[in-house]
């Protein structure tokens, strides 16, 4: 049975009631939850309220409230958004810590081999890098505030945005001791890790912009 | 009812294959398909199918593809090309499950 709009707008309120606002997913619960009720109201001959009672204690779970400690506890939102983000995040945590080791390690080999001017070239290299990184997200989150709406690649594109700014721009090499290459005219293989994964971890949030972007494409239809 | 716990390994599987064989679906049709299929045995709740549908979209193997439907958007899942050949591989793999478990409740007895 087909839903009324404002039947459909009464599902859209409760869904806001319970912040789930992220378009990528909110989408498809309004479909789930309106299939649902439309399917019991024809088929138990129940009217929208008693259906749309039964259908909200299914959904109790996964829209409650939740964090989790890989996003960072402070983030809280509805548990099928979060789930969502954590299972992203675990991936890519995992790509950009392995490609960090392998990079160290290759560095670690190189020790006698690379020169300091070198070094100081790469030094150079990776703080400009940063400072345009920093520069590209700035323009990232224009776009995607521009767009006027959350998605799950939203939210875990500004929850990193702002960790990753305060390493493109406070742990910058150019002005930061212990973020340089060199300690005591040696190699810092600590801040090579940091370097390698924080590098690594960028082309994520090229990710989360094209998929949110896509979003945007697929809804504005 | 059967033990839910028993299919939840085969879940991705299940989604891949019926995705396969009626080309795009949406949630909740997957789930009133599977309720029909095994007729009533395996309901897949919310909270299962969500979060298997957007890590086999993460993982390359599924499109989505959003159309108007009445009065509200609707979002289709169909395989993408790696998807398929996946199918194809997770299907044998399932197959080869069912014949080691039935090896293991079923015994053949022979007299040699």
């Amino acid at each position: 049975m087909e839903l009324t709009h404002d039947e459909i707008k009464a599902i859209e309120r409760y869904l806001d009631s319970k912040n789930l606002t992220h378009v990528d997913l909110r989408v498809e619960v309004v479909d789930h939850i309106s299939e649902s009720i439309g399917e019991a109201m024809q088929s138990q001959k129940v009217d929208f309220d008693t259906a749309f009672q039964n259908e909200i204690s299914k959904w109790h779970t996964d829209l409650g409230e939740y964090s989790s400690y890989w996003l960072g506890l402070l983030w809280v939102g509805p548990r099928i958004v979060i789930n969502k983000c954590v299972k992203r995040v675990k991936v890519i945590y995992l790509k950009t810590v392995l490609f960090a080791f392998a990079i160290t390690g290759l560095f670690f080999l190189a020790t006698d081999v690379i020169a300091i001017e070198a070094l100081r070239a790469l030094e150079v290299f990776v703080g400009s890098l940063y400072l345009l990184l920093f520069a590209v997200l700035l323009f990232f989150k224009y776009r995607i505030k521009g767009t006027g709406f959350q998605t799950s690649f939203s939210f875990l594109f500004n929850i990193n945005a702002i960790a990753f700014s305060f390493m493109f721009v406070l742990y910058n090499p150019f002005w930061t001791v212990f973020m340089s290459l060199l300690q005591d005219s040696a190699l810092n293989l600590v801040s090579v890790w940091m370097h390698a994964f924080t590098l690594a971890f960028s082309f994520f949030f090229l990710e989360f912009y094209n998929s949110h972007m896509a979003t945007n494409k697929q809804v504005l239809i | 009812m059967a033990n839910s716990k028993l299919y939840k390994g085969s879940l991705s599987t299940i989604i891949l294959k019926l995705l396969d064989e009626e080309g795009k679906m949406y949630g909740y049709e997957i789930t009133q398909k599977v309720k029909a299929i095994t007729k009533g045995d395996l309901k897949i709740t919310e909270g299962a199918l969500y979060p298997a549908l957007h890590k086999l979209e993460a993982e390359g193997l599924l499109d989505v593809e959003v159309a108007k439907v009445d009065n509200r958007l609707r979002k289709y899942y169909k395989l993408t090309e790696q998807g398929e050949k996946e199918t194809v591989n997770r299907l044998a793999e399932l197959e080869e499950f069912i014949r080691s478990m039935q090896q293991l409740v079923k015994p053949k007895w022979s007299i040699q």
